[in-house]
């Protein structure tokens, strides 16, 4: 059912996020030159804090997002069988979404929108950077509802069978995103953008950190998903055996939509405008989430053990070596695991209430996020790139090799660069500065951490153009390949019956409402209840 | 629903570790008093030096200890510094600060302490620590302030108790 | 597949099961060290 029109949409979307992708990986090797001081001549704050707002927006909503529709489209059709439902208005979310991103992109890049890309207030940006990153979440709503009535379609098709499990999950992402992205959408339109377009002059700043708090932590949910979804129907199939466990892949996904949303202040948690209890009560959902991870990797580990142990592997470990190492598939899932378990453990640390304390605002948070997004999560959304691309084009993947030694240099990139990150963190250093200049002999402890940090930031950016290079050579260079063999991914075996609640959302919807009342309902209430004094806007 | 034995042994084990890493929290929360800070106050940052609290010549380590014997430190945060820009305090001693900021979002955080806070425009921020070791700290901004943001720290120097003195009067400034 | 399916006994992940229980340990072990032994020595906070 993968169509031309389809085929099509998918390599746009993939195209522009791996685009963007490879361009933020310069960036970030400029800010880690930079931010070392060791090369005096490219010192600059506002070319600093320009290529950081940059780079965040570029990797953490351009690639993403994108990934995320190109993937989803592709997901839908081949899992469900089914044409892609109204082409037009796939077509119409791409060019919201991009002409949204460009919008966003000219200010950014002429260092008009250096509020990073949280874009906390009171400092303001040029507005048609809000009004851009604006569109793109609108844009990725037209997305949510293709997939969610394709999958609506299905049901109507099959009634009481178990939805195919890529699309399982692809929807409960939908239903995630949806319900996650409402909190930066009411900031953006409610307080935002009157107040970027001089609609209003003051803006409530605990309100604007509560509602974007909202959409903080799910949002990295909504980057995981997919990355699960490579890991539960891609990778023990690439392995050579199956998956272990239909129905606790289910609950797991289910799991992450149920808990993952209503925890957002361990974002706030040194934060003055909400209370201890709020913040002691999204901590324990906070935990909470962490069961669907572990659960995962129960399942995911436990698939590949089998597949290792039907290729002859023995004793307890043996299965490790048995594995087919050679596979990119399999590669990336076994490196991805690893820096799961280092970053998970660090947000376990991060999550951890009043320890946050120790790590706040340090060097430390972005390594973390460098570790579990750039880590666990890109090289997965690399790895599935592998996997779509020759399917898209009609041709074979360029070069094996390439594509493993590409995989193993972004895990190499990352140890070397977030490893001393957290250390850095540790030792006090804070986040979002351009350059040291505090004159206190805590700062000396620092410079060798930096330096090594700058060999880990090339490494990836050598493997980021090596990775684009290979999709652009399979694209034009590869051995023609016209007939693709069924995805196995995406025509997954299901369990025969699954239970009516592991394979809807109406109820659940029910649910969240709930735990989003309780969790955020008097935290956001309070702003209209108490009389606060907003700021006007400030520049930088 | 089926789950495989060593599976749901596994759940089980992830349970409980999560219930210890919680429980440890809510044990220290509520026998030790260890919670991030919570206290939410409103205060116009337009007029801070207006404020009866944080007026120039209020501000830094207060001459009066509280009534529990913790000693308040009263700073405003401004592009680029916390003010005063020196505070001299005594080690294993309860401290109060009280911040609030005079422009936009900024985070405080003494390294290798746990003094740290958002400093957030509209409210009062109010963390409550103790140092054990005495020493020269830095006081640093933490959250994106502008491009001066590199620049914005401070200094605080903590004494052993007993060469620490009381300071006579507030708005000591270096 | 049901609870009484021959082959899942020859399927026990067994080596799944030991790895992960010594990555809880390992969690569990530095968590505490972090909590007990960094975090709350350099000063309560409230």
């Amino acid at each position: 059912m993968i169509d031309a029109t389809v085929k099509k949409l998918c390599l746009y979307h993939l195209w522009l996020a791996f685009g963007a992708f490879a361009l933020a990986c310069v960036f970030g090797e400029f800010q880690v030159l930079e931010r070392s001081g060791l090369v005096g001549v490219i010192q600059s704050p506002a070319v600093y804090f320009a290529s950081v707002s940059t780079h965040g927006v570029l990797m953490g909503f351009v690639l993403t997002t994108f990934f995320i529709m190109g993937f989803g489209y592709y997901t839908a059709v081949s899992s469900l069988q089914q044409p892609l439902w109204n082409p037009v208005l796939a077509w119409t979310s791409f060019g919201i979404c991009a002409g949204g991103t460009v919008m966003a992109a000219i200010p950014l890049l002429l260092g008009k929108a250096s509020v990073l890309y949280t874009f906390y207030p009171p400092v303001q940006a040029n507005a048609f950077f809000y009004i851009g990153a604006t569109l793109l979440v609108v844009g990725s709503w037209l997305w949510a509802v293709i997939m969610l009535v394709m999958l609506a379609q299905w049901k109507k098709a099959h009634p009481g069978q178990p939805v195919p499990l890529p699309m399982f999950a692809t929807a409960t992402n939908c239903v995630l995103w949806l319900w996650t992205s409402v909190g930066v959408a009411l900031e953006a339109v409610f307080q935002l953008l009157p107040w970027a377009l001089g609609l209003v002059d003051t803006i409530d700043v605990g309100l604007a950190r509560t509602l974007f708090a909202w959409t903080l932590h799910p949002i990295v949910y909504f980057w995981l998903i997919p990355a699960y979804i490579a890991l539960y129907c891609y990778v023990p199939k690439a392995a050579g055996g199956k998956l272990f466990s239909d129905e606790l892949a289910r609950l797991a996904f289910l799991l992450i939509l149920l808990f993952g949303l209503p925890i957002g202040f361990h974002h706030l948690y040194m934060d003055p405008e909400q209370g201890h209890q709020w913040k002691f009560l999204h901590m324990v959902g906070t935990f909470a989430v962490a069961i669907p991870t572990l659960l995962t990797g129960f399942t995911v580990v436990a698939s590949l053990e089998l597949a290792g142990r039907k290729a002859g592997g023995k004793g307890l470990f043996g299965w490790i070596g048995t594995l087919p190492w050679r596979n990119p598939t399999v590669l990336a899932a076994l490196l991805s695991l690893l820096m799961l378990l280092l970053g998970g453990f660090g947000g376990i640390v991060n999550a951890s209430y009043a320890m946050n304390a120790m790590v706040h605002n340090t060097a430390w948070v972005p390594g973390h996020f460098h570790l579990i997004f750039g880590g666990t999560v890109v090289t997965l959304y690399l790895a599935l790139g592998y996997r779509l691309w020759p399917r898209l084009c009609g041709k074979a993947l360029y070069c094996n090799d390439l594509a493993l030694t590409q995989i193993w240099g972004w895990f190499l990139g990352l140890v070397v660069m977030t490893t001393p990150w957290h250390v850095l963190g540790l030792l006090g250093q804070p986040r979002r500065i351009s350059a040291v200049n505090y004159n206190s002999v805590l700062t000396l402890a620092w410079d060798p951490y930096e330096l090594v940090m700058i060999f880990g930031g090339l490494i990836l950016l050598a493997s980021a153009c090596l990775f684009v290079y290979i999709l652009y050579k399979t694209q034009t260079a590869g051995a023609p390949q016209p007939e693709q063999p069924p995805d196995e991914g995406m025509l997954l075996e299901a369990a025969p019956t699954v239970p009516g609640w592991l394979n809807g959302f109406t109820a659940w919807n029910l649910v969240i409402l709930l735990l989003m009342l309780v969790s955020y309902g008097y935290p956001i209430a309070q702003f209209f209840l108490i009389k606060t004094f907003d700021p006007t806007a400030w520049g930088y | 629903m089926h789950i495989n034995a060593l599976e749901k042994r596994w759940l089980y084990v992830a349970l409980g570790m999560i219930t210890l890493f919680v429980g440890a929290m809510f044990f220290t929360a509520y026998s030790r008093n260890i919670h991030p800070p919570g206290h939410v106050e409103t205060i116009d940052s337009a007029s801070l030096h207006l404020s009866e609290e944080f007026a120039e010549d209020k501000l830094g380590v207060q001459p009066q200890p509280l009534p529990d014997g913790s000693l308040q430190v009263k700073l405003v945060a401004a592009r680029y510094g916390f003010y005063p820009r020196e505070i001299i305090v005594p080690a294993g001693r309860k401290i109060v600060f009280r911040l609030a900021t005079l422009d936009v979002l900024h985070g405080v955080h003494i390294p290798m302490t746990n003094m740290s806070t958002m400093v957030v425009p509209g409210f009062v921020a109010e963390v409550t620590t103790t140092f054990p070791k005495p020493g020269e700290y830095p006081v640093l901004c933490n959250e994106y302030c502008g491009l001066g943001h590199d620049h914005m720290w401070s200094k605080m120097t903590v004494v052993a108790p007993d060469s620490w003195k009381a300071p006579t009067t507030t708005g000591v400034q270096p | 597949m049901s609870a009484r399916d021959p082959s899942e006994n020859d399927q026990a992940p067994a080596g799944t099961w030991v790895l992960l229980c010594l990555v809880a340990l390992g969690m569990t072990l530095a968590w505490l060290f972090l909590y007990f032994g960094v975090f709350l020595p350099r000063g309560g906070i409230t």
